[in-house]
């Protein structure tokens, strides 16, 4: 992450006028934003739309950042909310959308039912287990949690966001953030324990 | 060391690295734990998937794309702005004469706002006011606009301004 000071060099050059200098800071951050957006959002076509939006609301708002939190944080919390706010909009008008808490509440019932159906004597684990199907196992199943779930663990695991600070960008207490974190990661374990035999995992 | 299997909430912490207590226990734990060391395979599993940089989301080159579009919104913001400035200073222009002629006391008053021979600009302006005076008021409206239009675009270029200071300076007209 870049020093505080290149940083502010850099929001001046960007400020002086020169949109070239924003090329500088769009490298720097579009890996935490491509993150936001590859959990949040599914289709490419919203994916493009809302990534530039993101970084124009940035550039827009740079003269009001005034480093009272981290860059990234900032900038992280921008790319939140668009998506969001994006996804709120998007409800009006298709209602399968997913940014419904008590719809994401209801989704990890469905998974623990799963889960305590999938334990019952009748279920067979499958027999034979190797690398890629339990990898391509997790990531779908990454992708079936719930949208809050999916963004703290990707701000967690690849931007190494502290939760203080992903408390921040998402707009949440720490509290809830440590407790997605946990849910998400035991859900996980869960599906993938319930899938596979332990001993298979022993890898 | 732990008599009852480790819970998931030690399992997390211990592979977060986070400081927890009694972690030689747990450790010892997993030395003689069958189970425990296939859950904690199983947490190892999921912690590989969470850390592996996933597809970008973003096409490549899309930089391009949005320096493009703030290039274009800063032209049509400038052009607007150049579009009011040009507005502001034609009303100025045409306005601030005939008032001056209306009240007829331009020497006056531009004497009080001079006051006291200020950098000997008193005599000057009472040149140049006393040489409009002399004309008929459509060529006294005319020049006095011309002589505002002059002197709002020499500011405009000699000052040491970038862009957007420039543009912070010239919102007020």
């Amino acid at each position: 992450m870049e020093s505080l000071d290149s940083e502010k060099k850099l929001i001046e050059n960007i400020l002086a006028g020169n949109p070239d200098e924003f090329r500088v800071l769009i490298n720097q951050y579009k890996k935490l934003v491509s993150h936001i957006l590859f959990r949040l959002i599914s289709n490419q076509n919203d994916r493009d739309e809302l990534s530039q939006e993101i970084f124009i609301k940035i550039y827009e708002n740079l003269k009001s950042f005034k480093f009272q939190s981290k860059l990234s944080t900032w900038i992280g919390r921008i790319a939140h909310n668009t998506c969001l706010n994006y996804l709120r909009k998007k409800r009006l008008h298709f209602y399968d959308d997913q940014i419904n808490y008590q719809k994401d509440e209801n989704k990890e019932r469905n998974i623990r039912a799963d889960i305590h159906e999938a334990k019952s004597p009748s279920f067979l684990p499958d027999e034979v287990a190797n690398q890629s199907q339990v990898s391509s196992f997790i990531n779908n199943e990454i992708e079936v949690l719930p949208i809050q779930y999916r963004e703290v663990i990707t701000l967690y695991h690849l931007d190494n966001f502290s939760i203080k600070e992903i408390s921040e960008i998402m707009g949440v207490p720490e509290g809830t953030v440590k407790s997605h974190l946990y849910r998400s990661r035991k859900l996980l374990k869960d599906r993938l324990t319930t899938k596979y035999n332990l001993e298979e995992l022993c890898i | 060391m732990y008599l009852d299997h480790l819970t998931d909430e030690q399992f997390q912490l211990y592979l977060d690295g986070l400081p927890t207590e009694g972690i030689s226990d747990i450790e010892e734990h997993l030395k003689t734990c069958e189970e425990c060391r296939s859950q904690l395979s199983a947490y190892k599993l999921v912690y590989k998937e969470l850390n592996i940089e996933p597809e970008s989301a973003l096409l490549p080159g899309f930089e391009n794309a949005i320096i493009s579009r703030i290039r274009k919104k800063a032209e049509q913001k400038q052009f607007i702005r150049n579009l009011l400035t040009q507005a502001a200073m034609i009303i100025l222009g045409s306005t601030l004469p005939l008032y001056f002629l209306l009240t007829g006391k331009i020497s006056d008053d531009l004497n009080h706002i001079f006051v006291n021979n200020w950098f000997g600009t008193k005599h000057l302006w009472e040149n140049v006011f006393g040489f409009i005076r002399g004309m008929n008021v459509s060529t006294e409206l005319v020049v006095s606009a011309l002589i505002i239009l002059v002197v709002f675009s020499l500011i405009e270029r000699i000052l040491p301004f970038s862009g957007h200071r420039k543009a912070a300076l010239f919102k007020v007209f």
